[in-house]
Parts: C-alpha cells; sequence; structure tokens
C-alpha cells in the first residue's frame, strides 16, 4: 500500500540538500524527495552554497515557489559541502524544533519512492539506532556495494562505511556533532560518522534503503581516493584517541573478537580477544554456521580468524600466571612466517623462560594451546583432499609450526589440564566445520550487490593497521595500565627500584606489566609476582645490536633504537597508558612511535656509566638524545634530577622519584631491629660487610686492596662479601673470591646480613643511588661509600656516614674502619643518625608526585566541538 | 514554510514614507538593513534574517540615503548568502502612488519575460528529447526485428537453486507469506519457478505467487495458480515483459489457499538467514527456485505453458525444452519419440504412411493464432518425410494415446521435407484458441517402404496471438 503524502504540519524529516554546480540534475534530486511515499510530513531545504551558475538559484526560486509547503530555499556564501549541511542543520534544528531526524542528500543523487518511510521505520523500530545508513546504489558508472551487517565502528576507523546519504537522528546534532567544514577534500561524512561514534552514536545498515548515488568516472570521491593518504591522516589526527591501541581493542573485543577459542575440556567455543574479559561462549554447530556465513557473505558476517585449540584450565593458568596474553601475541606474531603456533607450558625451577623454535614439528603434540593461522584454516577448509592436513596428528607434520615453550618459575606454575591431545581435538574440529551441512552454500554467490565492506574475518586488521600490520597483545586494557621494560630481570640495582615503583602504581590501582627487552629469562621471585600483573618478553633477536655508526654528542646510539622492528614491539606495548624504559638502550628509538600512539612515555634513569676509559655514557645520555621522545623522565636522586635539567631537558619533564630501600620493612620491626642494635655497645671485632654485583663498577680492586691490606696487618676488623659476578668466569682476587658468599634475594635474609655487620662498604668508581646505602642505613649500619653518583645525596660525611673520594678509597676506608675500631660509641651515634635519617623515607612518598603528575596527563581533555 | 507572496525591498531610511502606501496585493515591502555583517528586519525586532525571500522582485530607494543603505545590504547579502538582489529602482513619489505601482509592475513584467523565456527554453530542450526519444524507438524496433530474426534472444535460464529431500508445507491459514530473496537482481528477470514436492490430496486450492521489487516496492507480478493447473515439479510463471536496467533486489512471496497443505522443495541449508527462506521465522535453508532473465525491458517469446502475471498478456510464446521432453508419444512404440538435447528438437520418427505423433500438453497458450515450428530431416539418406502440426483445446484431450477429432482449420499442410534438408511448418488458426491447447506434431513418409535414417525432428517452436 502506497502511503499517503502529507504536506503540513511539522516535518518528522528534513532533507538537507547542499547544492552547487548542479543547476540541472539537481532537478532530479528534488523531485525524488518531492516523490517520497510518507505517511508524515518530509520538508526540503535547498542550501545553494553560493553557487555562482545563475540557474541554480533560478530552478531553486521555482521550486520553492511551486511547492512552498514543502520546500524551503536558503543561500548562502559558498563554504564547501559540510558548511552547507551544517547551515541546513542549523536552519532546520531552529525551525522545526519537532522534526526527529535530517536526510543528506546531494544535488546529484536520487531516492526511491519508498526510501524515508523505509528508512524513518528504522528509526523507529530501534530505539538505540542514531542513524540508518544504506547499500550504494551507484549510477551513471553502475555499481552496487553491500554495506550490510551490523555496523562496526572497528571497521569504520578503516574505511567509509556510512554514505552521507544517511538518516541521522535529531539527538546527534543536539549533542553537537557537525560536519567538518575543514576536510574539504572530501570524507567529510566519513568523519561525521566518526565523529557521532566516539559521542556514543550508532549507526544501523538498511539493506534495500533505495539511495542512488550518481558516479562519474571522475568524482569527488574519486579525487578522495587520489588523496587517501591525506586525508586517513587528517582523520587518524582528529580522532587520536579513537585510534588509539586501546580503543581499537576494546571494540575488535566488542564487534570483531579475533581468537574462536575451542575448549576442549568444554566441548564449547569462546569468542574473544581477551580471555580475561570473557567474551562470547557458543556451540560447535552455532560456530559451524557463523564460520560458513562468514566465508559466503565476508563483508556481513563476522568470525574470528584466529581458531585456537586448548582448555579452559589453560587459559585459566596463563591467566593467572600473567603471561597468557603476551604467550597468545608471541604465538600471533610467529604466525607470520608460520602456520601452527604451539605453546609448551613447563616449570623454570626459580625462573620465568621462553625459549622459541621456527621448526617446532613434534612440539605440536605435546602443546598446551594451540593456534592456527587465519590462512590454513580457510584455504584447507575448501581443499579438495585433507591429506595434508591430516598429517598434523604426527610429529613431522606438513603444516609449519613455531613452537614456544614457556618455563613457569615455582611461584607462578599453573595447573594445567594436560589431558587432552590438542592436534587431535584440532582435526576433529576440523573435520567437523568441513563436513558442516552449511558448507553446500558456499562457492556461489549469494547477493547480486558487490561486498562493499572489507571482508570481516580480517577485522584484527583494522587494529593491527596503527601497527604497520604486527600482532597486537590480545589485552583489552580496563582502569590504568603501566609497563616497565627492562633488559634483564636479575637482582640489579635498576630491576629492584622497578620493581619498587610498580609495586607502588599497583597500590595506586594500575595494571602493572613487565616485559624483558634483552633475556629470555627472568629472575621471577614472589616479590615480582605480587608487584606485576603480567610478564612478557620482547624476543627480538636483533635488540642488543649496537653497530657504532650513529652517536649522539659523543654517544653511540645502539642500532634497534634506529632500525629495529619497532612495529612489533608497539604490538606489545601500545595498549597501554604509560610505558616506563627502565635503561632498555635501544627501546628509546621507539618512544616517539609510541607517544605517537597516545602513550605516556617516561624515562627512568640510575645512573651515568663510564666507558672503560672513563668517558661518562650510557642511560643518562641516551635519554637526553631522545628527549623529544619522551613526557617525563623520573630519575633516582635529586642530583641526576638536576643534571637532567641542566643537560636540556625541560624541568616540567623531570621528577625525582627518590631511590628508598630496595625491600620493605614494617616500622615496628625496624624499630625492634634497632633496639637490638643499640641495646648494648658492640663487643665484638668491628664486622665489614660489601653487598652487591662483583663488577668493576662497585670498585672491586678497591676492596680488594682495602681487604688484603687490612689482612696483612692483621686488622681488627673481618670482611663479609656477599654477591655474585655479573660476568661468567670473571676471575677475583683469592683474598675476595675465598670469602665470597653466594647473593640473597631474600628479604629476611638480607635483614640478617645487615643486622649482622656494624660497617657498609661500598668504593665504587660510579653509582646512582645504591639501595644497599639506603638499606643499611636503615638498619643502623655505618655506611662508608666513595662519593660518586648521588651517594652524597643522603651521606653526610662523619654524620650518619663516612663519604670517601674515589681516588686513594681503599685507605680512606681503612682509617674510617680504623676510627670506628677505637671509637665504638661513634658507631652507634653515626648509626642512630643514619636508621633516623632514613626514618620516614619511603617509595610511597617517592612515587607519589609522579603518580599524580602521570595521572594527571592521562585524564581527558574537554573535548573540541567540530 | 516558504512565503511565496512577491516582495519589494525598501531601506530603513525610506520605509516610513514607504511602508504607509497601499500596496497592491499580494505584494509587500520588505525593509532589511545590514548590521554587524548580519542582514536584519528593519523594524522594531531587528530580527536576523535566515534566509532570502524566494520571490524578491524589485528594490526601491526614494532617496541617496536609501540607495547607499541598499548598496551596503547588496553587499552584506552577498557575503551572507552568496546572492544578488534586484538592481535598485529609484522613485520620486511626488508623481503620486502610481510610480511605485508602475514600478511594481515593471519588474514583474520583466520578471514574467524571463519565466517566459525559461519556459520557452525547456520546451524547445523538451521537444529535443522528444525527437531523440523517437528515434531511439525506431532505432530500438529495427534492433529487435533485427534480433527477432537473426538471433537466438529469448528467456535464458539464470540461476537454479536445486531441490532436496526437504520440503516446506504451505497452508492458507498460515498467515505469513513464504518468502524467498533471490540472490540474482532484478535486471532482466523474466520467469521464475517453484518446486512442487507434493500436491494436497484434497485437489483444491491456488499456489498464490507475488514477485516484489523490494527497493521501489513495486509488484512486478501476481499469479494465481489453480491446483489443476500445477504438477509435482517445477512450475514456472513469467512476465509478459523483462525487468528494466534498474538494478533491485527481487523476492517470491507464496501462499496456499487450499483446505490442504501443499509441499514445496527447499535446497540448500543457508548459515545467513538473509540468504534462506522465511515463512514467518527463518527456514535455514534455501526455496527452491529457478529464475529466468532475457534482454531488459523487452518482452521476449514467453515459455508456453507458463501462466503470464495477472494483468499481463504475452504475445509470443515458444516451446521450452523441458514441454519438448516432456512430449507424450501417441504411438506403441518408444522409441519412435524421443528428445534429443544436443539438437534441442524432438524426433517424431515416421514409421509409414500412417502418422506417428506426439503431444504437447497446453504447448498452446490461450490466445493463440499461429504456432510454428522448424522441422528437420537431420540424415541426408533418408527419403522424403512429411510433416504436420495440429492443435486441440485441452478440454478435448482423450485419455491414453487417443488422437482428438481436430476441428477444421486445427491441422496444418503436410510439408514435404527431404532428407539432410530442414524447413518450417506454419498453423495459422481460424480463431484465437479460447484456452490452452495441446500441440501435436506428427510425420508420415509420402511411401510406404524403408523408414531407414528416418530423424525427423521438430525445434524451435512456437506461437503468437
Amino acid at each position: 500500500m502506497r502511503h499517503v503524502r502529507i504536506d503540513t504540519g511539522d516535518p518528522r524529516i528534513v532533507v538537507v540538500m547542499p547544492i552547487f554546480k548542479h543547476s540541472v540534475l539537481v532537478v532530479e534530486a528534488i523531485e525524488s524527495v518531492l516523490a517520497q511515499e510518507t505517511a508524515f510530513p518530509v520538508r526540503l531545504l535547498l542550501v545553494n552554497d553560493g553557487c555562482p551558475f545563475v540557474e541554480t538559484d533560478e530552478v531553486c526560486r521555482r521550486y520553492a515557489l511551486a511547492h512552498p509547503e514543502r520546500i524551503v530555499y536558503l543561500r548562502k556564501a559558498n563554504g564547501g559541502l559540510s558548511s552547507a549541511r551544517n547551515h541546513g542543520i542549523d536552519f532546520g534544528l531552529r525551525t522545526w524544533p519537532a522534526a526527529e531526524a535530517f536526510y543528506f542528500l546531494d544535488a546529484d543523487n536520487r531516492l526511491r519512492p519508498p526510501a524515508l518511510a523505509r528508512a524513518m521505520a528504522v528509526l523507529d523500530g530501534h530505539a538505540d539506532c542514531d542513524w540508518v545508513y544504506p547499500n550504494v546504489d551507484m549510477f551513471g558508472v553502475r555499481w552496487a556495494g553491500d554495506y550490510g551487517g551490523p555496523y562496526s565502528l572497528l571497521m569504520h576507523t578503516q574505511m567509509n562505511v556510512s554514505e552521507a546519504g544517511s538518516l541521522v537522528r535529531r539527538r546527534v546534532f543536539e549533542a553537537g556533532v557537525r560536519f567538518d567544514t575543514d576536510l574539504k577534500l572530501g570524507y567529510e561524512d566519513w568523519d561525521f560518522f566518526l565523529t557521532a561514534a566516539e559521542s556514543g552514536f550508532r549507526g544501523r545498515n538498511l539493506d534495500a534503503f533505495g539511495f542512488m548515488y550518481r558516479k562519474r568516472p571522475e568524482s569527488m570521491l574519486a579525487d578522495s581516493h587520489r588523496d587517501d593518504a591525506e586525508i586517513r591522516g587528517a582523520l587518524l589526527r582528529k580522532h587520536k584517541k579513537l585510534f588509539r591501541l586501546g580503543s581499537l581493542l576494546a571494540l575488535e573485543q566488542a564487534e570483531a573478537p579475533r581468537y574462536a577459542i575451542h575448549l576442549a575440556d568444554r566441548g564449547e567455543y569462546l569468542l574473544t580477544v581477551d580471555p580475561a574479559r570473557g567474551g562470547q561462549r557458543v556451540t560447535a554447530r552455532e560456530f559451524e554456521q557463523r564460520f560458513w556465513a562468514a566465508r559466503v557473505s565476508p563483508g556481513r558476517h563476522h568470525v574470528p580468524p584466529f581458531l585456537i585449540v586448548t582448555t579452559q584450565a589453560a587459559l585459566d593458568g596463563l591467566l593467572q600466571a600473567g603471561v597468557l596474553h603476551w604467550a597468545l601475541w608471541r604465538l600471533e606474531d610467529g604466525l607470520r612466517h608460520q602456520q601452527v603456533g604451539a605453546l609448551v607450558v613447563e616449570s623454570g625451577g626459580d625462573r620465568l623462560t621462553v625459549a622459541e623454535t621456527a621448526s617446532g614439528k613434534g612440539r605440536h603434540l605435546e602443546a598446551d594451546l594451540l593456534m592456527f593461522s587465519p590462512r590454513l584454516i580457510q584455504d584447507t577448509m575448501t581443499d579438495a583432499q585433507t591429506l595434508w592436513i591430516d598429517t598434523f596428528g604426527r610429529a613431522n607434520c606438513d603444516p609449519s609450526v613455531f613452537a614456544v615453550t614457556l618455563g613457569l618459575p615455582d611461584c607462578l606454575d599453573a595447573d594445567l589440564d594436560r589431558r587432552h591431545a590438542l592436534a587431535f581435538q584440532f582435526l576433529a574440529l576440523f573435520h567437523d566445520l568441513r563436513r558442516s551441512e552449511f558448507r553446500a552454500a558456499s562457492g556461489r554467490s549469494w547477493d547480486w550487490r558487490a561486498p562493499g565492506l572489507n571482508d570481516r574475518r580480517l577485522s584484527h586488521e583494522a587494529v593491527r593497521a596503527a601497527v604497520g600490520g604486527r600482532a597486537v597483545i590480545p589485552r583489552v586494557p580496563t582502569g590504568r595500565n603501566i609497563a616497565f621494560l627492562l633488559p634483564v630481570v636479575e637482582f640489579g640495582g635498576v630491576e629492584k627500584v622497578t620493581l619498587a615503583i610498580a609495586r607502588e602504581f599497583k597500590r595506586l590501582g594500575w595494571s602493572t606489566h613487565l616485559v624483558v627487552l634483552l633475556a629470555n629469562s627472568a629472575a621471577v621471585t614472589p616479590e615480582w609476582t605480587e608487584a606485576f600483573d603480567s610478564f612478557g618478553f620482547l624476543c627480538d633477536p636483533g635488540f642488543p645490536k649496537w653497530d657504532g655508526q650513529t652517536a649522539y654528542e659523543g654517544v653511540d646510539l645502539p642500532h634497534w633504537g634506529k632500525a629495529g622492528d619497532h612495529d612489533r614491539a608497539i604490538g606489545l606495548l601500545g595498549a597501554v597508558d604509560v610505558v616506563v624504559n627502565c635503561h632498555g638502550a635501544g627501546a628509546h628509538g621507539m618512544m616517539g612511535a609510541l607517544r605517537r600512539q597516545g602513550v605516556k612515555t617516561v624515562a627512568s634513569l640510575h645512573i651515568t656509566d663510564l666507558t672503560t676509559w672513563g668517558q661518562p655514557n650510557g642511560h643518562t645520555y641516551l635519554g637526553i638524545a631522545y628527549e623529544h621522545a619522551y613526557d617525563h623522565f623520573i630519575t633516582c636522586s635529586r642530583q641526576l634530577a638536576d643534571w637532567c635539567r641542566g643537560m636540556g631537558i625541560p624541568g616540567d619533564k623531570v621528577t625525582a622519584v627518590v631511590n628508598a630501600a630496595g625491600y620493605e620493612m614494617p616500622e615496628d620491626e625496624i624499630d625492634d631491629a634497632l633496639e637490638q642494635r643499640f641495646a648494648a655497645p658492640p663487643r665484638r671485632r668491628l664486622r665489614a660487610l660489601f653487598l652487591g654485583r662483583l663488577d668493576r663498577q662497585k670498585g672491586l680492586h678497591k676492596l680488594h686492596e682495602l681487604v688484603a691490606a687490612s689482612e696483612a696487618r692483621q686488622a681488627p676488623w673481618s670482611f663479609r662479601i656477599i654477591g655474585k659476578a655479573v660476568v661468567e668466569g670473571q676471575d677475583l682476587p683469592t683474598v675476595l673470591a675465598r670469602r665470597i658468599e653466594p647473593p640473597i634475594y631474600d628479604p629476611a635474609e638480607l635483614t640478617k646480613a645487615y643486622l649482622g655487620c656494624d660497617v657498609l662498604l661500598l668504593l665504587s668508581d660510579y653509582e646512582g643511588l645504591p639501595l644497599t646505602i639506603l638499606e643499611a642505613m636503615r638498619l643502623g649500619v655505618v655506611v662508608i661509600a666513595t662519593d660518586v653518583g648521588a651517594v652524597s645525596e643522603v651521606v653526610e660525611d662523619g654524620v650518619n656516614g663516612f663519604l670517601i673520594p674515589r681516588d686513594g678509597a681503599a685507605h680512606a676506608a681503612g682509617a674510617c674502619l680504623q676510627r670506628l675500631e677505637a671509637e665504638p660509641d661513634l658507631i652507634v651515634a653515626i648509626g642512630r643518625r643514619a636508621a633516623q635519617d632514613m626514618r620516614g623515607r619511603s617509595w610511597k612518598q617517592s612515587v607519589g608526585p609522579f603518580a599524580e603528575a602521570i595521572t594527571a596527563s592521562l585524564r581527558p581533555k574537554p573535548a573540541r566541538r567540530t | 514554510m516558504t512565503d511565496a507572496a512577491p516582495k519589494v525591498l525598501v531601506p530603513p531610511a525610506d520605509a516610513a514614507a514607504l511602508l504607509g502606501l497601499a500596496w497592491p496585493s499580494p505584494v509587500r515591502p520588505l525593509a532589511l538593513e545590514a548590521s554587524g555583517g548580519a542582514v536584519r528586519v528593519a523594524d522594531g525586532s531587528r530580527a536576523a534574517v535566515d534566509s532570502l525571500p524566494v520571490n524578491l522582485v524589485a528594490a526601491v530607494a526614494l532617496s541617496d540615503t536609501g540607495e547607499t543603505e541598499l548598496s551596503v545590504l547588496r553587499d552584506a547579502v552577498a557575503d551572507r548568502f552568496g546572492a544578488a538582489l534586484p538592481a535598485t529602482e529609484r522613485i520620486d513619489l511626488g508623481g503620486g502612488p502610481v510610480v511605485l505601482a508602475e514600478t511594481i509592475v515593471r519588474a514583474l513584467v520583466a520578471a514574467q519575460r524571463r519565466d517566459a523565456l525559461q519556459a520557452a527554453a525547456l520546451t524547445r530542450e523538451l521537444a529535443l528529447v522528444r525527437a531523440s526519444h523517437g528515434e531511439l524507438q525506431e532505432s530500438f524496433r529495427a534492433l529487435e526485428r533485427f534480433a527477432s530474426a537473426n538471433l537466438k534472444v529469448g528467456r535464458a535460464r539464470s540461476d537454479e537453486f536445486p531441490p532436496a529431500r526437504q520440503r516446506v508445507a504451505l497452508a492458507s491459514d498460515d498467515g505469513a507469506a513464504l518468502v524467498q530473496r533471490l540472490a540474482v537482481s532484478s535486471v532482466g528477470l523474466s520467469d521464475v519457478a517453484v518446486h512442487v514436492a507434493k500436491l494436497p490430496a484434497d485437489r483444491s486450492g491456488a499456489l498464490e505467487i507475488v514477485l516484489r521489487v523490494i527497493e521501489s516496492d513495486v509488484v512486478a507480478g501476481r499469479w494465481s495458480l489453480p491446483l489443476a493447473e500445477l504438477t509435482v515439479g517445477w512450475n514456472r510463471v513469467g512476465l509478459a515483459r523483462c525487468l528494466g536496467p534498474d538494478e533491485c533486489s527481487v523476492e517470491v512471496e507464496l501462499r496456499w489457499t487450499g483446505a490442504d497443505p501443499i509441499a514445496l522443495s527447499l535446497s540448500v541449508v543457508h548459515p545467513d538467514e538473509r540468504a534462506a527462506a522465511r515463512h514467518g521465522a527463518g527456514l535455514g535453508r534455501v526455496l527452491a527456485l529457478r529464475t529466468w532473465r532475457g534482454l531488459p525491458n523487452s518482452s521476449p517469446p514467453a515459455a508456453a505453458a507458463t501462466p503470464a502475471a495477472e494483468g499481463q498478456q504475452a504475445r509470443r510464446w515458444t516451446v521450452p525444452a523441458e514441454v519438448l521432453a516432456a512430449a507424450e508419444n501417441l504411438t506403441s512404440v518408444p522409441e519412435h519419440v524421443g528428445f534429443n538435447g544436443e539438437l534441442a528438437a524432438l524426433l517424431v520418427h515416421p514409421a509409414g504412411e500412417e502418422p506417428t505423433s506426439a503431444r504437447l500438453r497446453a504447448a498452446c497458450p490461450t490466445g493463440t493464432r499461429h504456432v510454428w515450428a522448424t522441422v528437420e530431416t537431420t540424415h541426408p539418406d533418408a527419403p522424403v518425410i512429411d510433416y504436420a502440426l495440429a492443435v486441440s483445446p485441452v478440454s478435448d484431450r482423450r485419455p491414453g494415446r487417443d488422437i482428438p477429432a481436430f476441428g477444421k482449420g486445427y491441422v496444418s499442410e503436410w510439408i514435404r521435407v527431404a532428407g539432410g534438408e530442414r524447413t518450417a511448418v506454419h498453423l495459422f488458426l481460424p480463431e484465437a484458441l479460447g484456452e490452452p491447447g495441446d500441440l501435436y506434431l506428427a510425420t508420415r513418409l509420402r511411401d510406404s517402404g524403408n523408414n531407414a535414417f528416418c530423424w525427423a525432428h521438430f525445434s524451435d517452436l512456437g506461437a503468437s496471438t
């Protein structure tokens, strides 16, 4: 039944028609609006955008006079398509307060008679729909494009999904959304709908809308394609928040899950990006239908591109261990060149380890998780025979296998369900999919329109586009996320400081992530698992490379920083809010790119190294070289903060996060320990302790000199040397070697060691602000340390410890020991003062201002209206 | 609403004098002023003007100040609206109010002249288009005649969803129609066929078929096929004219009116509900369906025995291959009648001087006046064979192999064809058929004798009104 046209009353729909140089074709457009079969009033706003053709004005005036009850003619100075549309919108909003929706029809396009009634019915039937967009049926150059299927904002970030010829609810404009008048190269409609979507509005496709687009061999849209890169760049800059990896991941999770995870222990599929965020659980039958629907109509239907076979127990275990996201990322990354990724989980003893092999055939039979490349599944599903894929059931299979063996330390060990032979589970589900009755519909076209949308099975590419097509870690961020980059995780000072800062951020409610850049093995103790929510490795063999070819003000720059695979690393890191580079030399080079992703970048600086010949060098200098790529610099001492400002880093970027003791002790325990120490004067002979890495930096030759001299004159003090040689096979003088005790990592044991000594010796050649000094002072130990780095920031000579010159340190240290031996009360006085000076010094206090600053910088800025 | 009344623009300086005059209805004065880049109504409200009047016929000033104001306004209007105002007419009211009336009349006459010129230009352009349209029609007619004489341009099968074992029952009280969206576009669509799996037992009812063009919401064809005209298997309906070049989606709607349900065949399972048939809810399978298409907007011969849509009437028909293939052998020798798929022809092998006959059921639609066939003796060594056509109303059909008594003028002459030769047989009926007619094809030998190599074939059978 045809609708009856009603010309009186306030319109439900206002059609805005911008006109510029279409003085003749506009008649077809106008007539197509006048011919609309609606049961409600429609008004047509003709907006003459300063068209220089007199004929345009004549035609418009004539129509306005002929149909005064249906057409309003507006004239304006030329301002472009967006300006003309906005002019019509503003006029319509003012003039017809009851108008419910606006439709945009360009002057050379047409509508079929039922179009507006049909589109309005969609708005009426779907309260959550904010605009109705059409399939595009082109005339002139004929082409018809199917833009159907659920609206996907993720896909909209990659392509212009909604034609301007859409019916848009009034509320969108009342929220301030308008066409951007700065965009004059085209795609202003793309920008408009992205802006609307960013404001929370959503569209809906109407299959048989009845919109007809005049396509010329050379049209404005064709111009848009010519300027594609420029326009896309402009969109990316304008919608920065939307294009951030975190936003894209959230959209991917909601609209187009990347993984179909077959859970062998549950007999169901979990469709998700981030298993920690749940997902959709479907039966095998439902998955079959989705799989084949996506195969038949890839533009309309989505099915996750990556098939994973594992168990719920394995997912839970890996998630609990904080390695699930990284493992999925690593396998997906590996599938760039391989067909199957196999994850095998083992015990790593006291370490978290990763071992990879590009030729992992055989390992797949013992895998805890298998990931299959999209290509493998799609290609083999319609192979005439299955002989090739059926070899997957044997060790020497035909598909290429990339195997990752993850060694979990005891503190992370997960209880994985290993009763399921996953390779055979895969073959069973694969054959079920092939045998599906839905398969009969494949292999022919079911729609006369060509697919207008990208293949939804490749939706993950929309996320990858931000990182040059590389895999993006499937962690959908919630709350605040901060990642710390460390070259190695052993027991060095930088690691301990990082651990302490991470712990504070976690206490503040942040999610904390650790990425090890250089090593494939990390000493992850319970302290680390408490401080970090997740762990990962960069696993890039090119990372350690230095080529010595480029230097910044005399400091060599690492090769990876200039030409490393940054996209891959950004895929691992780009979805967090903050990345803190804790002396990852090559990582300085990717900070600029991370920053462009909207990530706040932080350089954590601790120490200025010395070259073999004594030239200052290292991370502090690299930080200066890449200063422009960082939002913040944090330093372990005030002295280093001053140095940074002095070297040209803007003061507003620099925050001193001064070191505190490397491990925590409750105040009452400290009080007890001090009471025990100072209850009575020392009765034994003076006990000196060296605690730290046994390497050149720590002034081992001076320590040797001191110990040897003390032995020679049978001095009345003892030495205890605790630590580990960093460089394997390093020859230590016998006098030291025979005293060396293994390193201590356990806080209780460390406390015991400090309480068992009177003096801490640290005769380093260079330092930052050593944690051992702070820990020792906290427990009333008298520190004798060389005056290097920021040691003087805490040690006041003769007051709370002894500062000795670097040159002649052994002799000076001996003199100090001699004096202390002679003046036992001095030990107590200095020890008490040291403990007092350390009182209240905590990581919470240190990290607080920085955490506040970084949190403030992440707060969204007031939105700018288009 | 657009205010269509003619307006005359007056400057603020002269407004008092001009607005006080008696203006000829429906002409109205309008005082506007430029202020701070905006255009405002020059009255107490000083309201900003959103849009210029569409029927501004003149601008008049009484004073130098007024002229200057209009000049400033002209610039402001150009900036704000990108539009030009009518030229300012300086008038002197010393000549009395008639001066204003004369000015308005001059402006309206000028506007009338402009409109007349435009109307004449449009009329001339329309004449050119009409002439061009006439030429196009002539060219198309010539093209159509050429194509029908030289090319086999007809209705070609374009798509098929073959029947599976699964079926859907249609009942008269279903409420919702059975709907199947076609995978092909509307362009050139001419025929569709649905596959009946089982006819109802009570022998009553009709299958109603609607072919709907979705985007334009137009019913392209509507059919009501009584049970008597339905067969188990494919049932084809056709449009008199193929759908035009405007590419749209098409769907087929089916309803059944009988007391007992009819069963239609379904085709493949489809994972996408949009492509599968709907019968209230989605059926998960595609309806078994065939479609044909021809040259868009043309009227190629319809397939004989294919019901025309309501309100449409074909004028030419062809006998499609499937009807030839279903020919009834009216002899006792099975191999004397047979369909040759390669030649798309029906073999009616003569046995002697007595005719060998085959019957094509309902091959001549109602309204038929002229029937023809190409006849060919395909073997050069065959003796001379006689060929003939005959038509008899369906209601006169006799059971078994009995041949009805043909009315006068309903049997053609015997046409002689030597071995290896071909020609055509035509039968002009004395009056149009009032109901569908069965077509009989017959051959015989002029002389009784050896009938070796008597490969007598009928092909390209057709009918017209």
